[in-house]
């Protein structure tokens, strides 16, 4: 079984992983900003507009490529002329980890709540169909609030309950009928 | 002083008036201060469109002794653009933006019901009213006057001349200003302990998203329209901030019906509309301080600290209110089982939360870089996309899941019955796609996951098609269209939900299976690519008014058929020398072939770029889409069903 996941597992990077192909200026300049001033990407910069900088910048590339760079040495020989500013995405490592690490960090404690209030459930009520929601009056909608609410909108607490329990009845006959259709 | 000024001063007097009846009104109990305070508001309402009407009064008389007016339109200006630059700028957008939300306050007195809880949400936006106003006659003024009068203006950025210029920014405002409604509306509930708020902001939350949506989408046609590299969305700093509110008022939309059917998410629900609120602040800030670096940006302005400063006061303000309301804010609790709607709700919104603050943070990470590490850097597309991309497609398997689980509980049986042909719809799909040699795994894994998005809801439908017929045994044509005109907000955001579906096919096919070629041309040379022939029929250079352009003739044929004469230029305007490519695309029916001319030499041969750009059509159909669900689920009920 863990040898087959393992398999799997090889085979699927494989799949994802790009044959290697003849380094392309364009491929270098999607991670590069054009220096002008433009704030975009070097390999959009000059579709949009005329641009020497980036006309130069891209020569500057293949140069590189001609000499047998690949992609990281480029990127970095380009940071040490331009400055850190001309990279498009930060490395995930060092202080700009804290850029990448942010959204997981957020995923697993967003994650952990749902998880714990999954686990609360008493004094769980069910109004109203989305749907029917919208079909019944606001005065009826806050009385049927119950415990917060009290009596507001005009209706009073027993007119309340009686709703809730035609609400109740209604949508149980909905879900039989429901479950005869399907 | 200025009329415009002047107006915009009594304007402000009366939004303060307003908010001070309203207050005492409801106090003291004074139907007196109430009427006062709405006459309040009908007058802000008319002194803000008398200052829009001095505004274009300035504009088309070329009165260029208003320095916004002599910055933004010169003589020969055409009148559409006329109109259009009214929007141009920073102070005259903060204008625009202030007169839509006047209509709105007034649109919001006129229809709903007049009640405390109204009052306050009106007493609320008025407020944020105030700070519009007051910022545009201390730090923003579009009726600033110069010393001198020139002969003529700057004229518009040639990048604006565009008709995306006369709709985006305007969309785009109706979106933002409407958004606030919600906001306001939570805050006035909470303050009065009353619930009703959530039934009453749906019609305002759901027209505002529409328009924020379609600002969205316009930004994005404009873009691939006329930028001319071929792409719609660039992750640039002011398009993210545009999508904040976007995100934050869809989780929203979905969290809001918790609420509604089972009393829960009462707190997270106003905290959504916090956000949301903060966002929209957050977009203008970003857009008009020339803190962030941005394509879109306005350049440097004082606007800054006033924004920053607002924005941490509403902070503090929503965050006490609820603080000393906590008590009524208890919720109930949610879960009768987790395999019911209800978890993919929540999830959903984490999802959509979690994208927005990570959007937020990509956002601000230069400024927070440079302040602790004192070196500048960038955020580009590729966090965006590598943080986004996996989000975006939990989140369209989510809404396979939604679909088909019921609320409250789902069993064990239920749940297979209803997942078992979506689940076989996908696997034959991508077996088939698979088979027929496309095996880029993104591609797969994605339209796997909007395959089965799609089946999940056309099963939705079928069922309740079969259900509605058997029981009201209403003919062939009636029955088709019952369901959903039955459950309106159900099928409107099915609807939503296919266009969101449909658009993410565009995605993919645009970001993964796009195609860029280079061709050098002269005339009456021809090159094959990939089964069409591009031939360089013409070359043509003329003057025109204020500017020189280069332009060619490209005729692209498909295995001998001619399907069309592409015809890009490159402008070079004399004013500034500045150089512009203009694109030409031509659509078939499955891509574009979008054409650039890079350039062209004194002998003629002309440098072009050739992309194709496959299924971006389904990106705007998915725009149309996205309108009619919306307006189905916006589409009025019958009164007085019990």
């Amino acid at each position: 079984m863990i040898r087959k996941a393992i398999a799997l597992l090889v085979l699927l990077t494989w799949l994802v992983t790009p044959a290697a192909a003849a380094l392309t200026v364009e491929e270098v300049a999607r991670e590069l900003y054009c220096t002008c001033g433009c704030n975009m990407i070097l390999a959009e910069c000059e579709e949009t507009m005329i641009c020497e900088v980036a006309k130069n910048m891209k020569g500057q590339i293949q140069t590189m490529i001609d000499e047998g760079k690949n992609k990281e040495q480029i990127l970095e020989a380009m940071q040490r002329m331009y400055g850190a500013v001309v990279l498009a995405t930060p490395p995930k490592e060092g202080f700009t980890l804290t850029l990448w690490i942010y959204p997981v960090t957020g995923l697993v404690i967003g994650g952990a709540v749902i998880y714990l209030i999954s686990k609360r459930r008493t004094d769980v009520e069910w109004f109203h169909d989305p749907d029917e929601v919208l079909e019944i009056s606001e005065e009826e909608f806050a009385a049927l609030g119950g415990l917060e609410n009290k009596g507001y909108g005009g209706l009073s607490k027993e007119v309340a309950s009686r709703y809730n329990k035609l609400f109740e009845e209604e949508y149980r006959r909905y879900k039989d009928r429901r479950k005869e259709g399907t | 002083m200025d009329a415009g000024y002047l107006i915009l001063l009594f304007a402000l007097i009366y939004a303060i008036f307003s908010i001070i009846g309203f207050i005492s009104g409801n106090r003291r109990k004074s139907e007196r201060d109430i009427k006062y305070a709405k006459w309040s508001i009908a007058a802000t309402c008319l002194l803000l469109t008398a200052s829009a009407i001095t505004m274009f009064f300035y504009l088309f008389t070329h009165d260029f002794r208003v320095a916004y007016v002599a910055m933004h339109t010169d003589r020969n200006l055409s009148l559409v653009y006329t109109v259009s630059a009214f929007w141009a700028g920073s102070a005259g957008s903060l204008l625009l933006w202030a007169w839509f939300l006047s209509l709105f306050n007034l649109g919001v007195m006129l229809k709903e019901k007049n009640d405390t809880t109204t009052h306050y949400a009106l007493a609320i936006l008025q407020s944020i009213q105030v700070f519009f106003i007051f910022t545009l006659i201390s730090v923003s003024n579009p009726f600033e006057r110069l010393d001198f009068t020139p002969l003529d203006g700057v004229g518009l950025n040639p990048l604006l001349k565009d008709p995306g210029m006369v709709v985006h920014p305007p969309t785009l405002f109706i979106g933002y200003a409407g958004l606030l409604i919600p906001f306001a509306y939570a805050l006035s509930g909470i303050l009065l302990n009353d619930e009703r708020w959530i039934l009453r902001v749906r019609k305002w939350t759901l027209s505002s998203w529409l328009f924020l949506s379609l600002g969205i989408f316009l930004g994005g046609w404009w873009s691939y329209t006329v930028l001319g590299w071929g792409g719609y969305w660039a992750w640039d700093a002011v398009e993210n901030a545009s999508l904040l509110p976007w995100l934050t008022s869809t989780a929203f939309l979905h969290s809001v019906m918790i609420q509604q059917v089972k009393r829960g998410m009462r707190l997270w629900n106003i905290l959504l509309c916090v956000l949301t609120f903060e966002f929209i602040m957050f977009g203008t800030f970003v857009t008009r301080s020339g803190i962030i670096s941005s394509v879109h940006a306005f350049g440097l302005s004082a606007l800054g600290p006033y924004f920053i400063a607002y924005m941490l006061v509403m902070l503090l303000f929503s965050l006490g209110v609820m603080f000393t309301r906590y008590g009524q804010l208890r919720s109930r609790n949610i879960f009768e089982s987790v395999a019911s709607k209800e978890t993919t709700f929540l999830l959903n919104n984490l999802i959509f939360v979690m994208s927005a603050f990570t959007i937020w943070w990509g956002v601000i990470y230069p400024l927070v870089h440079e302040t602790i590490q004192g070196v500048k850097i960038s955020v580009g597309p590729g966090f965006y996309n590598q943080t986004q991309a996996p989000l975006y497609l939990l989140l369209i398997i989510l809404m396979g899941f939604c679909v088909v689980i019921p609320w409250r509980r789902a069993s064990p049986g239920e749940l297979t019955r209803k997942l078992r042909y979506p689940m076989a719809v996908t696997i034959a799909s991508v077996t088939v796609t698979a088979a027929l040699g496309l095996i880029n795994v993104y591609t797969l894994i994605g339209s796997a996951s909007l395959v089965f998005a799609s089946t999940s809801m056309v099963q939705e439908y079928v069922l309740d098609y079969g259900f509605i017929r058997r029981e009201e045994r209403s003919n062939l044509l009636k029955s088709f269209i019952r369901p959903i005109s039955k459950r309106r907000r159900r099928y409107g955001g099915y609807i939503v939900h296919i266009a969101v579906i449909v658009i993410c096919f565009g995605i993919i096919g645009t970001m993964l299976h796009a195609e860029t070629y280079s061709l050098t041309l002269q005339r009456g040379q021809s090159a094959t690519i990939s089964g069409y022939t591009f031939s360089l029929q013409d070359n043509d250079f003329r003057m025109e008014e204020e500017k020189r352009v280069w332009t060619i003739q490209l005729g692209i044929q498909q295995e001998g058929r001619y399907l069309g004469t592409a015809t890009p230029a490159v402008e070079q305007y004399l004013r500034d020398e500045q150089f512009l490519g203009k694109v030409d695309i031509l659509g078939t029916t499955l891509q574009d072939i979008y054409v650039i001319l890079e350039g062209i030499d004194q002998e003629g041969t002309a440098d072009i770029n050739v992309k194709f750009m496959p299924l971006v059509g389904f990106i705007w159909a998915g725009g149309i889409i996205l309108t009619v669900g919306v307006i189905i689920a916006l589409f009025p009920r019958r009164r007085g069903v019990k």
